[in-house]
């Protein structure tokens, strides 16, 4: 069956939320009913059908022909289904997903995959700061799911992180995995500053690490991981060929030791 | 009220740059208030009345409220409130600490107050009679503190080395190895002895923190330091009555800053309500700007049209504000209720130098009256 399709018309003059427009919430309603979702609850609202120019089809399989760095919460709670979206988007993008996949076909902006349970995102693109991390607040970032970012990331990728599997091939900002809780944090591009502060569990994995050995990892030595092996055919299956490198012995740091020295760096 | 609120008519405003009365240039900012679409109100260095008054008018325009000092205090408060902290007031640490913990770099004159007076007197009801003890990271320690009544021991480091230094001492205080630090294994060790001989500690820094990693290192230390003594934290809170602002917007919305109320209820987002963002982005359209205690300006004053409430202190007009209201000083031309940093509480202060000139709290709740209008519903 087709997609659902939605054109952007103009670019919106504000920022608007896109939480409504999963998949799961716009099954059963016809065309007439999603144009007349609101996007803004200001004095002044807005509703779908001002900005978008709508293709009926399966709702389960949506498409954004064009988008915009103002749309916010694209994504965010959906459960099932399939999202495929043009262009750059705003903050929060999959924030509190469960399920099904988002796949963005350019740049996000802060707090993407913020407190993601589930599901598969995709970005193509660059992600902003605080990438899977928590909101103000919140205690846990990202608690399940697969994300994946092409580009670069920003400050704190993967802070607080509690589960999951969060794939950088890009530049990493500073902080990258602070004061991860456990899951994986894979980073394949260059670092800024040390990886890991405060980290209390969890693996992150430097694919061709040239990572100064931060003060507060103790080496252990050189190894040949079980772990590191089912990790690479996981990679694998995502369709990362970098994954190969993790077959080979790796250097493993421990830390973070002024947390609990329960942690890993794994220099691949 | 004349004096208390400060409502006078010898008022200095100005409509684009052009002198002009209080009373007109009130009207020119209530139209601009009327046809924004999205309007932001930044600066807010103003007392707990101007700062009520200021989120009711937001409440009534849809507005986002952005503090001044808000990614500085706003950080602070982050880890507070994700990690949990001891803090102590200033008056505490003046009587009580035995060993003071000093982030120094980024010290600057609202924490030498309290510093002096930590360095210039003896803790009076210290449990040890000894002088009390100094660990000064960051920069290195000028002129200050020659006193005999202080045992100094400074760890310089670069601001970029402060939250390693301090993971450093957490790591061996909980007797875990530590890579190379900064400074040697053998005086790591004599700071850590230091720190957990402390019989009442207190760790100082000063609000618009080096980095907010050194700030959760510095909480994490203390945190631990609570499992063999007591040991807690003061932060020297930012100018323009940062803390107080914070306070207020907490307990009349749920947020300390970064706030919108376009939706009908407060919102908090840090990035989305940031007011250099919103101002850039061009998402608002309509800046009121409040700065009470000094002549102050956004780097972003030119690229959104701008109602400021500035103190009267400034000479210079500013051309670029659309409408310009010269407001009273806090505490100088009207008797105020604003957070003192000395105390580390909320104070009454008498005005110094009363003077006819209206207060912020004056100001807009002359726009808030005028915008309820009878039969027509304002949020």
């Amino acid at each position: 069956m087709r997609p659902l399709i939605l054109t952007l018309k103009k670019d919106p003059d504000r920022r608007i939320d896109l939480s409504g427009l999963v998949p799961e919430n716009l099954q059963g309603r016809s065309e007439k009913a999603i144009a007349r979702l609101p996007l803004d609850l200001s004095q002044d609202p807005l509703e779908v059908g001002d900005i978008f120019r709508l293709r009926m089809g399966d709702p389960m399989s949506l498409r954004f022909e064009g988008a915009s760095e103002r749309f916010d919460f694209v994504g965010a709670g959906m459960a099932s289904g399939e999202i495929i979206l043009d262009g750059p988007v705003g903050a929060q993008a999959g924030r509190l997903m469960r399920g099904g996949r988002l796949h963005i076909r350019g740049d996000v902006g802060p707090c993407a995959a913020s407190r993601l349970a589930g599901g598969f995102l995709e970005i193509d693109g660059d992600a902003g700061d605080n990438l899977g991390g928590p909101l103000p607040g919140e205690m846990a970032g990202m608690s399940g799911g697969v994300v994946i970012v092409r580009g670069d990331v920003g400050p704190r990728a993967g802070h607080r992180l509690r589960r999951g599997l969060l794939v950088v091939e890009g530049k990493s900002g500073k902080e990258a995995g602070s004061r991860m809780i456990a899951g994986t944090l894979v980073l394949r591009g260059r670092l800024t500053g040390a990886p890991g502060p405060l980290m209390r569990r969890g693996t992150i994995v430097l694919i061709d690490g040239d990572c100064l050995a931060p003060p507060m990892f103790a080496d252990c030595g050189s190894h040949r991981l079980v772990a590191a092996s089912l990790l690479a055919s996981e990679l694998e299956r995502l369709g990362l060929g970098f994954a190969r490198k993790l077959r080979r012995p790796l250097r493993r740091l421990a830390g973070d030791m002024s947390v609990s020295g329960k942690g890993e760096i794994w220099l691949a | 009220m004349p004096g208390r609120r400060g409502e006078g008519r010898h008022a200095k405003a100005w409509i684009e740059g052009v002198a002009c009365s209080l009373d007109a240039a009130v009207e020119a900012a209530l139209a601009r208030l009327r046809e924004s679409r999205h309007p932001l109100f930044a600066g807010l260095g103003c007392d707990m009345d101007g700062t009520r008054s200021l989120v009711r008018l937001a409440r009534r325009v849809g507005a986002s409220i952005d503090h001044l000092s808000s990614t500085a205090t706003g950080l602070e408060l982050a880890v507070a409130r994700d990690m949990g902290s001891f803090f102590t007031t200033p008056g505490e640490a003046v009587a009580r600490a035995d060993t003071l913990l000093v982030l120094g770099s980024a010290l600057d004159g609202t924490g030498t107050e309290l510093l002096d007076r930590v360095f210039e007197t003896a803790p009076k009801l210290a449990a040890r009679g000894a002088p009390r003890r100094v660990i000064w990271v960051g920069r290195p320690l000028k002129g200050k503190a020659r006193s005999s009544r202080l045992e100094i021991t400074s760890l310089q480091v670069p601001a970029s080395q402060i939250a390693t230094l301090l993971a450093a001492l957490r790591a061996r205080l909980a007797g875990r190895p530590v890579g190379k630090a900064s400074i040697s294994a053998s005086r790591l060790q004599a700071v850590v002895e230091k720190l957990r001989e402390a019989q009442f500690g207190v760790a100082i820094w000063c609000s618009p923190p080096q980095e907010v990693l050194a700030i959760e290192a510095l909480t994490g230390l203390v945190r631990d330091l609570n499992g063999h003594t007591r040991f807690s934290c003061v932060p020297v809170c930012a100018a323009d009555n940062a803390a107080g602002v914070a306070m207020a917007l907490t307990w009349l919305t749920g947020f300390p800053s970064n706030i919108d109320f376009s939706q009908g209820q407060p919102e908090h987002d840090p990035w989305r309500f940031d007011a250099a963002r919103l101002a850039r982005s061009g998402e608002a359209d309509l800046a009121l700007w409040v700065s009470a205690y000094r002549d102050h300006w956004p780097d972003w004053a030119d690229e959104v049209p701008m109602i400021a409430l500035t103190s009267r202190s400034d000479g210079a007009r500013r051309p670029h504000a659309l409408v310009q209201i010269a407001v009273g000083t806090p505490g100088v031309d009207h008797d105020t209720v604003d957070y003192s940093s000395a105390s580390g509480h909320l104070a009454f202060r008498r005005a110094t130098a009363r003077e006819t000139i209206p207060s912020v709290a004056a100001v807009v709740d002359r726009f808030c009256a005028a915008l309820i209008e009878p039969g027509k519903a304002l949020r």
